[in-house]
């Protein structure tokens, strides 16, 4: 039986490990932390409360995602949402919906009463058409645009169709719109209109207890060894092969051996990997020191009192200075209890905790009423140490693939190319079951690798943007000159 | 009136030097044993070290300034050259006098290129629209007439340049500096004729003791301690290791990014948030190795070379061309990229760049006396990305006795470069001149600029050859 070390207990390692058990490896994962999971596992808080790294979604469109959820058997964890939420400072209870754009009756509610005017809507909706149809070669250097650099070259451009481009961008996925792949955007974009429905789901209850604890009784049931509180300190290469992973634990360090070794840590773990030896057999991993990352921070507020008009709305703060978005984890209880992303956590990185949670107290108090009485409990996940990959304009050729220029090496995470190519969860499952394709592919052992969505042909797309085009002067005009 | 400076760098020398010509109390607080920072040498075993060659267009007007002030000499170089590997000795020079030059690209897109930048230059853009955060790459591709090779060709001569990717790359900073540069042609760049310590930082240290300032070396400031929204003092290590307190009426930060983030703390967080945001500007090292040969190279032209297609970004100039008492070639290297090098040794480090040195010149590791690499990944430099400007940090934010100078801080030059330091070191001086109600002269000071209507009669002018020398480059590329 051939043996396969997976660094890393992240969603990409876990599932990796299942993929690979499977078809028969014996499979040992490693991790740092005491815990797997990763960025998509779950901490006790000082009052010994699971509070996520942040809130996380799972869109329609994760279907490897969704289909791990299922093979582990806790696909009913999820809750459907079908709409996001827009609440502008100061203008609590006036909340603007966005409904998922499953059915003529959302798209006409999302033109004529969506978040912005009617003809800004439509403009908007029209770009993202426009987007989605766009025709890309991730080789052409002229492509390397941004979302704002795209829409900058339309003729039918908005700076507040811009700005609302920004908010839902930087919400959504902790990017800029001036720097984020227009490349990377038109994907998702691409994605949602495939599988609009369910517009997302979240996890009932931590995501530790949800999914990654049965996910790894479900790995150990089929045999795999997990040794947590490793710390991988380097990969020992000999004949342009690695040889062994060094860890470090409390107990002293130590070396994993195996046959072929999957790296499935974040993308500052594996930069600090390349060194010498690494870099001579594989000088393509050096590239990874390229990619951009940024935290985005989880901050839980428990309160006395129910704010009332929330409901169980995904509600991004428009204008907001930290980029916050809100959930009410507890919609149907006398209490509300908010989940609270922090998207744009930079300019309170040298903060310490205090401050930053008075801060975005404050900020959420312009916002919505939470008087200060009111407050039962804070926990604040800034993230600082475990920043998420972010897919900036030009920087797919400085991704790495699955397969590296070590034989037997694979990588995986959602900084990996992918054909989900955004950064998410998702990305995270397509990359790791296309490691383990290749590494099955490698040792003869053929595996299923990722689903890859339907998609709505691009040619019609941009001939429906292009026939549309006369009607779409009307609301530009009226966006141009009020 | 007496105002502590943090940094001896460029920009806080600049403002010492302004605010001593107008008899205002300067103490500059240096972390390091020397002045001049990025812009000074390291003397190692027994060689002055630049952190990496410095050019110095005719647009650096404030910076020639104080040049002319310290009477420095310069050398002028008319252009530069590309030379692709294996090509040697065959260079292809760039200049204004030979727009047109075979090479790199087809003609025809690069007389697009030109029709871009006067287009670019006469464009309106703002700094306050959002749709405005666009990249070279951004705008070049809003042009019906945007081509392949001309982002190619854009990316070859800004990644060496300013270090920053042209799909990043602000701009609006291009613009500037396409403006600055298309009104201030001639010299194209100079170089100082010798290493940056001895030609430039030493008499600048000099003439700042003759005027008084308190120049203390290896201060290093450790806090800026605040009482009620001002600056009450600055908390520095000195020399001896003890930790002491430096007061004064006015504060300037004139340390590097790296230093200036460290400092802003709670405190200082509260007394003017925006400073928060500084977190958000982007720097990447800039790595200089200077290579001295045993021998000299012969056919090495005496400007600035860029090496075309490495995955190092390398250019290089020869500065036994330029600097007395070097008869060997002696190569003042800079990779604009090498990231990817980041956790490697610094014998694995040389051996890569070297490596790619040899694709593009005969020269073999015999013919190599000696060599120093400066990785400078402790002193990044500001990247002008798309977005930066609305972080970066004011001269004057909200803390009245606070006052920021750097490339990195909001100032006419915007492009991070040694004009900028020292257009900022300016502004931080005519503040606290200003608040001191001290006459002064006009600083800092535009370069010439043409007005925006030249470039846009040219662009006006040119448009009728743009759709036959756009269909010339299409048909080219299709014989090809």
């Amino acid at each position: 039986m051939k043996t396969v070390v997976v660094v890393g207990a992240g969603l990409a390692g876990l599932t990796a490990a299942l993929e690979l058990v499977d078809k028969g490896f014996q499979v040992t994962v490693i991790d740092a932390a005491g815990r797997a999971g990763g960025k998509a596992g779950s901490d006790r808080d000082a009052a010994g409360i699971m509070r996520d790294h942040g809130m996380h979604i799972f869109p329609g469109w994760y279907a490897n995602l969704r289909g791990v959820l299922a093979r582990i058997g806790v696909a009913e964890c999820l809750i459907d949402h079908d709409h996001v939420a827009y609440l502008s400072r100061g203008k609590y209870p006036d909340i603007r919906i966005l409904k998922e754009s499953s059915s003529w009756r959302n798209n006409v509610h999302n033109l004529l009463r969506g978040p912005l005017p009617w003809y800004r809507n439509a403009l908007y909706f029209y770009f993202l058409l426009d987007l989605a149809g766009q025709h890309f070669d991730k080789r052409r250097f002229l492509d390397q645009v941004s979302e704002t650099g795209l829409l900058y070259a339309r003729w039918y451009r908005d700076e507040e169709v811009a700005r609302f481009c920004q908010a839902n961008i930087l919400h959504a996925a902790s990017v800029n719109a001036d720097e984020v792949s227009a490349m990377s955007w038109q994907r998702v974009v691409r994605n949602w209109l495939s599988a609009p429905s369910p517009f997302f789901s979240i996890v009932r209850g931590s995501l530790q207890d949800a999914i990654i604890d049965p996910f790894v009784r479900v790995l150990r049931d089929k045999g795999v060894a997990f040794e947590l509180g490793r710390t991988v300190t380097k990969l020992d290469v000999a004949g342009g092969r690695v040889a062994g992973v060094r860890w470090g634990s409390s107990a002293g360090p130590g070396v994993s051996v195996a046959d072929r070794y999957v790296v499935a840590a974040p993308l500052e773990v594996v930069g600090r990997l390349v060194d010498d030896d690494v870099y001579a057999a594989a000088p393509d991993l050096g590239e990874v020191h390229r990619l951009q990352a940024e935290p985005m921070s989880g901050f839980y507020i428990d309160l006395a009192d129910k704010i009332p008009g929330l409901g169980s709305s995904f509600c991004f703060l428009v204008g907001s200075q930290y980029g916050l978005s809100i959930i009410d984890t507890t919609p149907e209880a006398a209490t509300s209890a908010l989940s609270v992303v922090v998207s744009d956590f930079g300019p309170m990185r040298s903060l310490s905790p205090g401050l930053i949670e008075r801060l975005v107290l404050a900020e959420l108090r312009e916002y919505l009423p939470i008087p200060a009485a009111s407050v039962v409990r804070t926990a604040l996940h800034d993230n600082a140490d475990t920043p998420l990959y972010i897919n900036t304009a030009g920087s797919w050729a400085d991704r790495p693939g699955t397969r590296t220029q070590i034989p037997n090496l694979y990588l995986a995470g959602d900084y990996c190319r992918n054909p989900t190519d955004l950064a998410t969860m998702e990305g995270a499952v397509v990359s790791a079951r296309i490691a383990a394709r290749e590494l099955g592919h490698d040792e003869g052992v053929a595996l299923a690798g990722p689903d890859v969505p339907r998609e709505m042909s691009p040619f019609l797309l941009r001939l429906l943007v292009r026939l549309s085009a006369p009607i779409m002067v009307i609301p530009w005009l009226r966006a141009r000159f009020g | 009136m007496k105002a502590v400076i943090i940094g001896g760098g460029l920009a806080g020398m600049t403002t010492a030097l302004e605010l001593r010509r107008y008899g205002v109390d300067a103490t500059l607080l240096e972390a390091s044993p020397r002045l001049g920072g990025k812009a000074g040498s390291d003397l190692v075993a027994g060689r002055y070290e630049d952190h990496g060659y410095h050019i110095i267009p005719a647009w650096y007007k404030n910076f020639r300034g104080i040049l002319a002030e310290l009477e420095v000499v310069l050398d002028d170089l008319q252009g530069y050259h590309f030379l692709m590997p294996g090509e040697f000795p065959k260079f292809v020079p760039i200049s204004f006098m030979q727009p047109f030059a075979e090479g790199v690209i087809p003609t025809p897109d690069k007389i697009l290129c030109l029709y871009f930048v006067s287009q670019m230059v006469g464009h309106s853009m703002s700094r306050k629209r959002y749709l405005d955060r666009l990249s070279l790459v951004g705008l070049l591709r809003s042009r019906w007439y945007a081509t392949e090779p001309m982002s190619h060709y854009s990316q070859d001569n800004m990644l060496k340049a300013v270090a920053v990717p042209a799909y990043e790359l602000s701009a609006f900073t291009t613009r500037l500096v396409g403006w600055n540069w298309f009104s201030n042609p001639f010299p194209f760049i100079s170089v100082l004729r010798g290493s940056m310590q001895e030609t430039l930082i030493h008499p600048f240290e000099k003439r700042l003791r003759a005027t008084g300032a308190d120049l203390r070396l290896g201060w290093r400031v450790a806090k800026i301690a605040m009482s009620s929204g001002r600056v009450d003092h600055v908390v520095a290590q000195s020399p001896g290791g003890t930790l002491e307190k430096v007061k004064g009426d006015v504060y300037v930060m004139a340390a590097n990014l790296e230093i200036a983030r460290t400092l802003v703390d709670d405190d200082v967080y509260v007394g003017d948030p925006d400073l928060g945001r500084i977190h958000q500007l982007h720097a990447a090292p800039m790595t200089g190795l200077n290579i001295y040969f045993n021998r000299k190279i012969e056919g090495i032209p005496h400007d600035h070379i860029f090496l075309i297609g490495g995955n190092y970004a390398l250019s290089f100039i020869d500065v036994s061309q330029h600097w007395p008492g070097l008869p060997n070639t002696t190569l003042s290297v800079i990779s604009s990229d090498s990231l990817p090098l980041k956790c490697v040794s610094p014998d694995g480090w040389w051996k890569a760049l070297f490596g790619e040195i040899k694709k593009f010149l005969p020269v073999t590791e015999a013919d190599v006396e000696h060599y120093y690499l400066h990785k400078n990944v402790e002193t990044p430099l500001f990247l002008n990305t798309i977005a930066a400007w609305p972080n970066r940090p004011a001269v004057r934010g909200k803390i009245p006795n606070l006052r920021f100078a750097g490339d990195y801080v909001q100032n006419i030059t915007d492009l991070a470069t040694m004009e900028g330091a020292t257009c900022a070191g300016m502004d931080a001086a005519v503040t606290i001149l200003d608040d001191a109600g001290v006459p002064h002269r006009r600083m800092p000071s535009h370069p010439f600029r043409w007005p925006r209507a030249v470039f846009r009669a040219v662009e006006m002018m040119a448009a009728p050859l743009v759709p036959p020398v756009y269909l010339w480059s299409r048909l080219g590329g299709l014989f090809k």
